[in-house]
C-alpha cells in the first residue's frame, strides 16, 4: 500500500540515487570524507528559500516478523500517522513536496534488514526510518547506508556501539543510546540511595548490550566517586549461575546493578536468591528487565522491590497527549514502546529533505542535525505547518519530537531523552515512579 | 556360516573378557581398568587442595558443590547419548532435543493439565521413551536395513533435532516456560548451600547412573546390549532378539533423556525450545571425556566437566568457564585419546 501511485515516477529518482551512491563511494576512497553536501552544493541551513517541489519516498524498515514482530504493526502505524500529519501540514503551509512511504519487512534479522534496505533504496527511497534491532542497524549502516549514501534513522536501536560507527553522517536514531541510559541509571542510583558513598556490585549478560551498558555505568558511577565490584559477565546460555551469583553477592555490597534480559535472568535470579544473601530491593536494572509485571518464569523474589530505568515518552504535555489521541483515533494496533520514536524518525526524514530542498540521500543526511537541534525556532508536529513554512522560507528551525527535544549530536544520537524510573511492587506489578530528562554531556 | 556357529554358540566368554563388549558398555573393570580412575581422582583431589590453599576451604567447597550440580546435568543428559552410541553406533544429534521434548511434556502435564510435578515427570519419561521407540521404528530400523552409512544417519539425527525443536516452537512458541516448582528454595549443610531442586537432580542423577551401570553389567538385558555393542551380526546369530534389545535401548536412552530434561528444567527454573540444543555440546563432551559408550564414563566425564568449569571461576572471569571446561577436554584427549574409561583400540 505504501508504494502508492508515485512508484513509477520514483523509478527515475531511484536510478539517480543509485548512480550518485556509486559515484560517492568512488570519490570517498581518496580521502575527503566531509564533502557530502559539496557535490550538490547545498549548504546547511541555507538562507535562500528552498525548492519544495520535489518528490521524496521515505523508506520504512519494520520488523513485521521475527523476534521483534510485536513492534512491527505499531511502528508502521506511527509512520503512517506521520505521513498524514506531513501531508495535512504541507497543504496548510503551502508546500507542494510529493511525499510517499514505502515499507519493507526486516524479519528482525540483520541479513534480511540489509536486503530490505537495498530493495527500498532501489525503489527510490532516499531516507529510511528504521531498522529496529541494534544488530540490524549495525548491518544496514555498514553495508547499505554509508555505501549508498542514504541516511537511516532508527527508532529503537540503543546499542552504544552505534554512536562510534564510522558512518560519514548517515546513521541516526531517535532512540537514546545506552550510553545515555547508563548515565541516567547512575543518576537514579545516586538519587535513590541518597549519595554515592556506596559499593555497587555489577553484573551483566555477556553480550553487546550487557557488557556495553555495565562498563559505561561503572565509569559513570566511579566518576561520581562511588565504588564498584565486578562486573561479573556471564554467558547467557549457561545452565547454572551459582558460582557467578556467589561472586555477585560476595562482600555484602550496598546495591546491585544487573543488566540482563528475562530469558537469562530467570536462571540468574534463581541462583541469586539461593545464595541467601541477595536482596532484590537493593537491585537496580534497566530496560531489559522492564515489563508490565514480573513474568512468571522469573522467581518473584529476584525482582520484587527492584528499581530501574527505561526510555519513555514524556508522560504529559500537549504533544504527547495529541500523539496519543491521533494514535487512538486511527484505530488498529495498540500503543507499543518506540512507536513515537518511529513517528519522529519519519517526520525528520521529511523535514531534513525539505530543508535541503532535495530528496537526495546525502543532502537529507546533511540537514538532519540542523532541523532537529538548536539554533532555530522550536516547533512540534502540532504546529508542523508553521515549521514547514519556516523551513521553506530558509529559516533555521529546531524540531522537537513526541519523544523529547531529540537535538541530534554529531554522532547522530539524540542528546536528550526522557527516562522513567520504575519499581516492581510486592504484587509484581511495575509502577513508574517518576520521569526525568537526561542530557548528554558537552 | 558353519565356522561362525562355533563361536556364536558360546557367548559366555564375552560377558567377562576384557576385550569383549563389557569394555564398551560396561563398567570400570573393563579394558579401562582402575588406573585411569585413580589417576583422575588423584588429579581432582590435587586440584582441590591447591585451590583450597589459595582461596580457602569454603569457597572451593561451595564451587565444588556447584560443579557437582552442573556435572549432574551433563552426566544425566549424557548417559542416553552414550547408550545409543554404544549399542547402535548412532551419533544422535537429536538427543539434546529429546531433553527439550521431555521438559515440554512435563510442562504440558504439570502446568497445562495441573498434574503434580512427580506424576508429570513420569508422564514425560514415558512419552519421551515412546518418541525414541517411534524414531527407531520409522527411521533407524529401515535405515539400518538398507545399510545406511554413518554420515547419512548422523545427518538424519540432525534433521530430527530440527524437526523436534521447531515442532516444540510451533506449539509453545519461544517464550520461556517453567514448571510449578520453587527454584529459589535452598538447603545448607556445613555452611554450604545447594538449591533443593538441585539436590534432587544430584541425588537422582547419581542413583540413575549407578543403576544403569549395574543394569548393563548384571542383568541379562544388559549383557545382551553389550553383546550388540560388540558385534551386532554376531549377537543376532547367537540367538539374541536384537530387535527387542534395540527397542529396550531406545526406551532407556530416550526415557533418561526425558528425565534429564525435566530435572534440568526443574532445577534451573526455565525452559525454551533451545534448552537441549545448547546443552548438547556439553553432553558430547561428557561422553567423550568419559570414553564413548561407557555409562560410568558419562558420569565421570560430566562431573569432571562441571567441576572444572565451576572451579575455574575462582581463577578466571566466569564468562570464560566454558572455554576452561573444553580446554580440559582437549588436554585429556591428548593424553588419553580414548577418553578416561574408553578402550584403547577404537573402530571410529
Amino acid at each position: 500500500m505504501y508504494a502508492g501511485t508515485r512508484s513509477r515516477r520514483m523509478l527515475a529518482v531511484g536510478a539517480s540515487a543509485v548512480v550518485l551512491g556509486v559515484a560517492g563511494c568512488g570519490s570517498d576512497d581518496d580521502g575527503g570524507g566531509g564533502g557530502t553536501g559539496a557535490a550538490t552544493g547545498t549548504g546547511p541551513a541555507a538562507e535562500a528559500p528552498a525548492d519544495t517541489s520535489f518528490d521524496e519516498t521515505i523508506g520504512v524498515l519494520l520488523p513485521l516478523t521475527g523476534d521483534l514482530s510485536p513492534f512491527g504493526a505499531p511502528g508502521r502505524k506511527a509512520a503512517d500517522l506521520a505521513l498524514e500529519q506531513i501531508r495535512d501540514a504541507m497543504r496548510a503551509g503551502g508546500v507542494d513536496t510529493n511525499v510517499s512511504l514505502a515499507s519493507a519487512d526486516t524479519e528482525s534479522s540483520p541479513q534480511s534488514a540489509v536486503q530490505a534496505a537495498r530493495q527500498l533504496i532501489a525503489g527510490g527511497a532516499s531516507c529510511l526510518a528504521g531498522p529496529w534491532a541494534s544488530s540490524e542497524t549495525l548491518a544496514v549502516a555498514e553495508s547499505v547506508a554509508t555505501r549508498q549514501r542514504t541516511p537511516i534513522v532508527s527508532p529503537s536501536s540503543t546499542d552504544s556501539a552505534i554512536t562510534d560507527l564510522d558512518d560519514d553522517g548517515f546513521v541516526w536514531r531517535t532512540a537514546p543510546s545506552d550510553n545515555l541510559q547508563s548515565r541516567a541509571l547512575a543518576d537514579t542510583v545516586e538519587r535513590e540511595l541518597g549519595g554515592t558513598d556506596f559499593t555497587i556490585s555489577l553484573a551483566a549478560r555477556n553480550d553487546a548490550y550487557g557488557q556495553g551498558f555495565i562498563e559505561k555505568f561503572k565509569a559513570a558511577w566511579e566518576e561520581k566517586g562511588g565504588r564498584t565490584t565486578g562486573p561479573v559477565l556471564y554467558d547467557p546460555e549457561q545452565p547454572s549461575y551459582n558460582s557467578e551469583a556467589a561472586e555477585i553477592v560476595q562482600g555484602r555490597p550496598d546495591a546491585y546493578v544487573i543488566i540482563d534480559f528475562f530469558e537469562t535472568y530467570g536462571k540468574m535470579g534463581a541462583s541469586l536468591v539461593r545464595t541467601g544473601a541477595f536482596d532484590a530491593s537493593r537491585l537496580f536494572t534497566a530496560d531489559g528487565l522492564a515489563s508490565d509485571r514480573i513474568p512468571d518464569t522469573i522467581p518473584a523474589r529476584a525482582l520484587i522491590g527492584a528499581r530501574g530505568t527505561r526510555p519513555g515518552t514524556p508522560e504529559s504535555g500537549a504533544v504527547v497527549e495529541q500523539f496519543a489521541r491521533i494514535y487512538r483515533a486511527a484505530g488498529g494496533a495498540p500503543r507499543q514502546t518506540f512507536d513515537a520514536q518511529n513517528f519522529d524518525a519519519t517526520m525528520l526524514c521529511y523535514l531534513a529533505a525539505l530543508a535541503a530542498g532535495s530528496a537526495d540521500g546525502a543532502d537529507v543526511a546533511e540537514q538532519l542535525q540542523a532541523v532537529s537541534a538548536p539554533p532555530g525556532r522550536t516547533f512540534t508536529f502540532m504546529d508542523l505547518a508553521d515549521g514547514i513554512r519556516m523551513i521553506a522560507a530558509g529559516e533555521e528551525v529546531d524540531f522537537d519530537g513526541v519523544t523529547g527535544p531529540i537535538d541530534f549530536d554529531d554522532n547522530g544520537d539524540p542528546t536528550a531523552a526522557t527516562y522513567e524510573v520504575y519499581r516492581y511492587g510486592d504484587d509484581g506489578v511495575l509502577r513508574v515512579e517518576r520521569q526525568f530528562e537526561a542530557r548528554a554531556e558537552g | 556360516m558353519a565356522g561362525g556357529a562355533d563361536t556364536a554358540l558360546e557367548p559366555a566368554p564375552r560377558e567377562e573378557g576384557p576385550r569383549g563388549a563389557g569394555a564398551l558398555l560396561g563398567g570400570l573393570t573393563g579394558a579401562g581398568g582402575r588406573g585411569p580412575l585413580l589417576v583422575t581422582v588423584a588429579l581432582v583431589v590435587a586440584a582441590a587442595l591447591a585451590l583450597t590453599v589459595a582461596y580457602g576451604l569454603h569457597d572451593v567447597a561451595q564451587r565444588g558443590v556447584n560443579g557437582l550440580v552442573s556435572g549432574s546435568y551433563f552426566a544425566l543428559g549424557a548417559v542416553g547419548l552414550t547408550l545409543v552410541y554404544g549399542t547402535l553406533r548412532l551419533v544422535n544429534f537429536a538427543h539434546g532435543d529429546l531433553l527439550t521434548f521431555g521438559a515440554y511434556m512435563a510442562f504440558l502435564a504439570n502446568v497445562t493439565w495441573g498434574v503434580p510435578v512427580v506424576v508429570a515427570t513420569l508422564f514425560a519419561v514415558v512419552v519421551t521413551a515412546a518418541l525414541g521407540v517411534l524414531s527407531e521404528r520409522v527411521m533407524w530400523r529401515p535405515m539400518r536395513g538398507r545399510g545406511a552409512g554413518l554420515l547419512q544417519l548422523m545427518l538424519m539425527t540432525l534433521g530430527l533435532a530440527f524437526v523436534i525443536r521447531y515442532g516444540i516452537q510451533m506449539v509453545w512458541g519461544t517464550v520461556p516456560r517453567r514448571l510449578d516448582v520453587d527454584v529459589t528454595d535452598s538447603v545448607s549443610f556445613l555452611g554450604l548451600r545447594i538449591g533443593s531442586t538441585e539436590l534432587v537432580v544430584v541425588l537422582v542423577g547419581f542413583a540413575v547412573l549407578l543403576a544403569v551401570g549395574a543394569m548393563l553389567r548384571g542383568t541379562s538385558l544388559g549383557r545382551q546390549m553389550r553383546a550388540l555393542s560388540d558385534d551386532m551380526a554376531l549377537a543376532e546369530v547367537t540367538g539374541i532378539d536384537t530387535d527387542r534389545v534395540i527397542v529396550a535401548t531406545w526406551v532407556f536412552a530416550a526415557g533418561l533423556a526425558g528425565l534429564a530434561g525435566v530435572l534440568y528444567t526443574a532445577a534451573i527454573g526455565t525452559m525454551t525450545p533451545n534448552l537441549g540444543f545448547f546443552l548438547l555440546l556439553s553432553l558430547f563432551a561428557a561422553v567423550i571425556l568419559g570414553g564413548i559408550g561407557n555409562a560410568f564414563g558419562a558420569l565421570a566425564g560430566g562431573l569432571l566437566l562441571g567441576l572444572a568449569q565451576e572451579w575455574s571461576t575462582l581463577l578466571v572471569d566466569p564468562r570464560w568457564k566454558v572455554a576452561v571446561g573444553f580446554a580440559i577436554l582437549i588436554v585429556v584427549l591428548i593424553v588419553r585419546p580414548q577418553g578416561l574409561f574408553g578402550r584403547a583400540e577404537r573402530t571410529l
